[in-house]
């Protein structure tokens, strides 16, 4: 059975949750606030004094059967008693019956300690408000996105990520052509002069990200980026609570190709931009090692809605320290077909009059 | 700004403005009435057109003057029949051409409309990541390998 961890508030003995607003920990019963350290530091105490006292949690009900569990950890929510079954991934939650903010603490101890993670910066209300302003102007989506009881169910979570750094060094050779026009009384000339162009040297990355959830599309992990690393903390458990959180389920090594793939066409890019004043560039060697490779798990904040319309699932994402949010939208096709029409409509009518007027009709 | 609403705006503004021009020209063409739109020639002969016609101090020029306005009304009573029957079509030609604008400037629109839908990409790079001062150019080198110059007949 794995551990659940509750932060409890040393004033009245509330949930505390982390605060993006202040980057403390805060209670919202009595409002009082603490430093993140600090309440790790009260509830290792707080766990040592309930050991000694013997107050141990008894499960009750039956076994369960070989295999049943796989995947899966089952967990007892310490406010209320109730028996969790959460994914083997699931590193902090809430408990579905008394709502208290739980964090598995298994799930990111030992090898799977994440190295860093980025606080939320931004909390519940400006994720709604960035949502609210990512529907404005969109004349074309059906309205039940824009229900204010299905926005409610936004959520923080916080998603493990893999962080490379790398040095590049390339050696590139291009065809290059600058062209020259003119023309006489009785020909047109274009003379094109052919070069050999050849650029090499290196270039470094850092913190390059792919995404070390299955459950989170990448695209719209990349969607959301770029993450500012310089406001990273060194991971600590506390940081999760009232948020969501999930340990990688991809590992580094199946990450390692994305990073590879955007750093290459990154130096491709840089060098290609180098090679100016001709008419046509065309590459004809590319040649790019990645070398001094590092690799970083860290934890990114990103506020989640997903919402389901005729069968599809639609998933809205909010960078939680930058505030970008994306999410494709649907198109309500009868709408698409109003607007069609009556645009076609009024532009005839005033193409008609237009006409009437300089005298063409 | 929107750059994606400014283009769609002025491509919409284009296509709008585009028929009287085109009607225009249709026009000239459907009336035959070159000859004024190139009033200012050079080429033509002013002295010759007006020959014939405006010599009051010969004997006969009154005669040519009849003869002439005579013609003139034939003329006229061709040319007006032709003409109606030409501005039926070209009413017609210009009713089509607002339709199909409408309808491309209705199609953008909706186009742009739809595509504002869309905001998850995939990144094809990592040029947010890249380390400050780090990109160091080692090899520059251009060399020159060949010339062509091609020569075409400029059509008179």
């Amino acid at each position: 059975m794995s551990e659940l961890i509750e932060y409890k508030c040393p004033c009245c003995a509330g949930k505390l949750e982390f605060n993006s607003g202040t980057q403390n920990m805060k209670c919202p019963f009595c409002e009082s606030e603490f430093d993140v350290e600090t309440v790790q530091k009260y509830n290792e105490e707080l766990a040592a004094a309930s050991a000694a006292n013997g107050q141990l949690e008894a499960s009750a009900g039956g076994e369960w059967a070989s295999g049943e569990t796989n995947g899966m950890n089952v967990y007892h929510c310490q406010s209320c008693g109730a028996e969790i079954i959460a994914d083997a991934t699931t590193g902090a939650s809430s408990c579905p019956y008394c709502d208290a903010p739980i964090v598995m603490s298994g799930t990111f101890s030992g090898d799977l300690k994440p190295d860093f993670i980025i606080p939320f910066k931004l909390d519940k209300k400006s994720a709604k408000e960035a949502y609210n302003k990512h529907l404005d102007g969109k004349k074309l989506l059906p309205k039940v996105f824009r229900e204010e009881n299905h926005i409610d169910e936004i959520k923080g979570v916080y998603v493990p990520v893999w962080l490379f750094d790398a040095d590049a060094d390339a050696s590139m050779r291009y065809k290059a052509i600058k062209k020259k026009r003119w023309s006489d009384s009785s020909y047109n000339y274009v003379e094109s002069s052919y070069y050999s162009v050849a650029r090499a040297g290196t270039l470094a990355f850092e913190n390059v990200p792919v995404d070390g959830s299955s459950k989170m599309p990448d695209d719209l992990m990349e969607s959301i980026e770029p993450f500012d690393f310089k406001d990273a903390v060194e991971f600590k458990t506390a940081y999760l609570s009232g948020y969501l959180a999930d340990k990688y389920d991809v590992s580094d090594k199946d990450s390692l190709p994305r990073a590879n793939d955007r750093m290459k066409k990154s130096v491709s890019e840089a060098f290609r931009q180098t090679v100016k004043n001709y008419d046509t560039v065309n590459t004809e060697i590319e040649n790019i090692n990645l070398q001094n490779g590092k690799v970083k798990y860290v934890l990114y904040p990103v506020w989640i809605l997903n919402t389901t319309w005729q069968g599809n699932k639609y998933t809205f994402a909010m960078n939680g320290q930058t505030g970008r949010m994306v999410g494709n939208l649907p198109a309500d096709k009868n709408t698409a077909i109003k607007y069609f029409f009556t645009t076609a409509a009024i532009s005839t009518a005033v193409l008609l009059g237009l006409s009437y007027l300089f005298g063409m009709m | 700004m929107n750059v994606k609403k400014i283009s769609i705006s002025f491509i919409s503004a284009l296509l709008l403005f585009s028929v009287p021009l085109f009607s225009s020209e249709a026009k000239c063409k459907l009336y035959d009435i070159s000859e004024s739109c190139a009033a200012y020639e050079e080429d033509l002969d002013y002295d010759e057109l007006f020959e014939d016609d405006y010599l009051y101090d010969d004997e006969d020029s009154f005669d040519k003057v009849d003869e002439f306005e005579v013609e003139e009304d034939k003329d006229n009573e061709d040319s007006e029949s032709s003409k109606s029957s030409k501005k039926g079509g070209g009413i017609v030609v210009t009713v089509l051409i607002c339709i199909a604008i409408g309808l491309i400037i209705a199609g953008v629109v909706v186009g742009s409309m739809w595509a504002q839908l869309k905001s998850v990409h995939q990144k094809s790079s990592a040029s947010d990541y890249k380390k400050e001062n780090s990109f160091k150019v080692n090899i520059s080198e251009d060399t020159f390998l060949r010339k062509e110059v091609q020569k075409t007949k400029r059509s008179s």
